[in-house]
């Protein structure tokens, strides 16, 4: 009798277990399929204006517009919001990660970059979905220790700005560990060309200050004739300088005609896109990673340098002189409207319009993906406790 | 946009005939710009040179919109470009020199570049000065690009007076100037030898025109032709003569007016 009652009891403490986490979930699906799901964005606290700061942002503002409610989550409590991104696209709450009390169910969503892999094994208990954004394979590479990948950290999908990456994940970590989507970054409109006359004045852009230094050094010595041609480094004129915002960045790309860019770890690629757009002919070392749009495909499918897509060298010293090259062109007009036609085709392929429809579809999907899921899970404790029932 | 170009011609030999026809063959290829139906080409001439002049001209007559007129006053390159100017029609004129050449897309820069800087009275583009071989000698105008040139204060692209102070090298062939903006700040001077486009610029700024450098090759000029002004002036000038003369052009940039030049500082130089 005493067996008896036991059973009776544990069955219903059971039964009131199952039917409390059977209302949760359909809470969280009420609340995935009502657009009440939280997006947090983790950011670092940028010691230079970045693209993939940027394009968290971007992100951000792309789910914002969906509807949904985001935060960014930032590393220091002392993170200044960057001035150098536009206004709008900072309009969001931030929280300070250490200050943050996150309280999330499954039907929220975290987005983590490749630099806080901290963070992937602090929230890997947490029920919500969690997405490594990666921009940078170096960055990616730096922060895990030997033979660990993401899916140590319990990461299983992935948002990645090219094709190349997306290889590069499944050849070196597996091709069915993780669900990586892809999609092109988009430029803002503010990076476009007029017909306004380009100035003997080029941009010089390069992760190794050195590197930059000895090509400008290398550069006026073998070319004498052209000393008065000035290297943009990208600052304000005031005193000190300061970090252009990314509008009067590509205000003075736009003026300039040419752009230097030395970047061998480069994942994608920013700068020489913008540079297009801008009219700024791109003149740079092909990083380790190709960029894929430097690349088509000939007749038979393979893939080659695309014509007409700037200025471009595996050989960091040939560049002195392919810089003194387009020089010369620049000032006989002898750069061809090719040139310009190709590198306008190339740049209009990433514009923010067709960046945020493709992110709205990504960040959509995997919302779609956790309510089938939760759904699922759902039918299964009905049909687990009806079970029970019959029993 | 329709031009006027002038050629000043004081002089016509057969070498000076074949200079002259390079100039013409380079602005009848230009690329972008319809020079026949837009460009008028006035020819100042001496009377002595009109009947070898127009023996070059006859062969252009299909291509080219020219117009010869006669200057019975003073056929200095100063007074030739002064004699033509009051018969420009248009807002702008450009200057070619008969022993130099113009680029292929020299106009059409000259109107993109007119269209665009409308503040600009003065245009100078890059030239390239050669010598007889067509040996590229050195690079002219082009230091208004550079930010040490030009000064913390000043904007690069643009002369300006300080930076004139002190480097004086710089050449009005192939310029595009403002018609009235050129005879109202008092022309080419006749009296000023040397360095009368270096006054001619400084005047210029001085009383507040915009002089801009079009970052691109214009024009090639000949520099070491024989017996060719400027020849004369590196051939029998000395140092001190030079001297007065860049501190005359200096003193009379203030002036709007052709001034005599006191020149007895000259001849005791010279004794």
């Amino acid at each position: 009798m005493l067996e008896k009652s036991e059973k009776n009891a544990s069955e219903i403490e059971n039964k009131e277990i199952s039917s409390d986490k059977i209302n949760k979930i359909k809470l969280a699906i009420a609340k995935l399929k009502n657009k009440n799901s939280k997006f947090l964005f983790f950011v670092t606290n940028p010691t230079n204006p970045s693209a993939s700061i940027y394009e968290i942002y971007f992100h951000a503002n792309v789910v914002k517009n969906m509807g949904y409610e985001v935060i960014i989550l930032t590393d220091q409590d002392d993170y200044v919001i960057p001035y150098w991104i536009d206004e709008d696209l900072t309009k969001i709450e931030h929280k300070s990660m250490s200050k943050a009390k996150l309280n999330l169910g499954s039907e929220d969503v975290l987005i983590i970059p490749e630099i806080f892999t901290n963070v992937m094994e602090q929230t890997k208990n947490l029920p919500c979905i969690r997405i490594g954004l990666l921009q940078s394979i170096d960055y990616m590479m730096n922060s895990l220790v030997p033979s660990v990948d993401w899916s140590s950290f319990g990461i299983e999908k992935i948002i990645t700005t090219s094709a190349t990456l997306k290889n590069i994940v499944e050849e070196f970590f597996g091709k069915d560990k993780f669900e990586v989507k892809t999609y092109n970054i988009g430029l803002p409109e503010y990076f476009y060309n007029d017909e306004s006359p380009k100035r003997p004045v080029i941009t010089v852009v390069g992760r190794n200050p050195n590197e930059i230094s000895k090509l400008i050094k290398l550069f006026y010595t073998k070319y004498p004739q052209y000393g008065w041609i000035t290297f943009d480094s990208m600052i304000t004129e005031s005193k000190p300088p300061k970090s252009l915002t990314r509008k009067q960045y590509a205000e003075r790309l736009r003026k300039n005609f040419a752009a230097v860019w030395v970047d061998r770890i480069a994942s994608f690629g920013t700068l020489p896109i913008e540079a297009m757009a801008s009219g700024c002919i791109p003149i740079g070392l092909v990083p380790d990673i190709i960029p894929e749009y430097l690349l088509e495909e000939d007749k038979d499918g393979e893939n080659i340098y695309a014509e007409n897509s700037g200025v471009w060298t595996n050989n960091y010293y040939s560049l002195p002189s392919l810089i003194g090259d387009t020089i010369t062109k620049y000032l006989d007009d002898s750069i061809e409207d090719e040139v310009f036609d190709k590198m306008k085709k190339i740049s209009d392929k990433y514009n923010q319009k067709d960046s945020s429809v493709e992110l709205s579809l990504i960040y959509q999907g995997f919302i779609d993906e956790r309510t089938i899921a939760l759904e699922n899970a759902v039918e299964g404790l009905i049909k687990q406790d009806a079970e029970v029932e019959v029993k | 946009m329709k031009l006027t170009t002038i050629i000043p011609v004081h002089e016509m030999d057969d070498n000076l005939s074949g200079l002259l026809t390079k100039a013409l063959e380079s602005v009848v290829g230009q690329d972008k710009y319809n020079v026949k139906e837009l460009l008028t080409i006035l020819i100042p001439v001496a009377p002595s040179a009109v009947e070898a002049l127009n023996v070059v001209l006859s062969k252009f007559s299909d291509n080219l919109n020219i117009k010869v007129i006669l200057n019975n006053g003073n056929t200095s390159f100063q007074g030739q470009i002064n004699f033509a100017s009051e018969k420009v029609e248009t807002e702008y004129f450009t200057i070619l020199e008969f022993d130099d050449e113009v680029s292929e897309t020299y106009y059409f820069n000259v109107v993109k570049y007119a269209n665009y800087y409308g503040n600009v009275d003065i245009f100078l583009p890059i030239i390239i000065e050669s010598n007889e071989k067509n040996q590229a000698l050195k690079l002219t105008n082009e230091t208004s690009w550079s930010r040490s040139f030009v000064g913390e204060n000043g904007e690069v692209g643009y002369l300006n007076a300080e930076s004139l102070n002190q480097y004086t090298d710089f050449k009005i062939c192939g310029s595009i100037i403002k018609t009235n903006e050129f005879i109202n700040g008092g022309m080419l001077k006749t009296n000023i030898e040397l360095t009368f486009q270096y006054e001619f610029l400084l005047r210029m700024i001085i009383n507040g025109s915009n002089v801009y450098i079009i970052p691109k090759i214009g024009c090639k000029h000949l520099v070491t032709r024989e017996g060719s002004l400027f020849d004369v002036y590196s051939k029998t000038f000395t140092l001190k003569q030079r001297k007065f003369w860049f501190n005359t052009a200096k003193k009379e940039a203030n002036f709007t007016s052709d001034r005599e030049i006191d020149t007895s500082e000259l001849l005791s130089i010279a004794e």
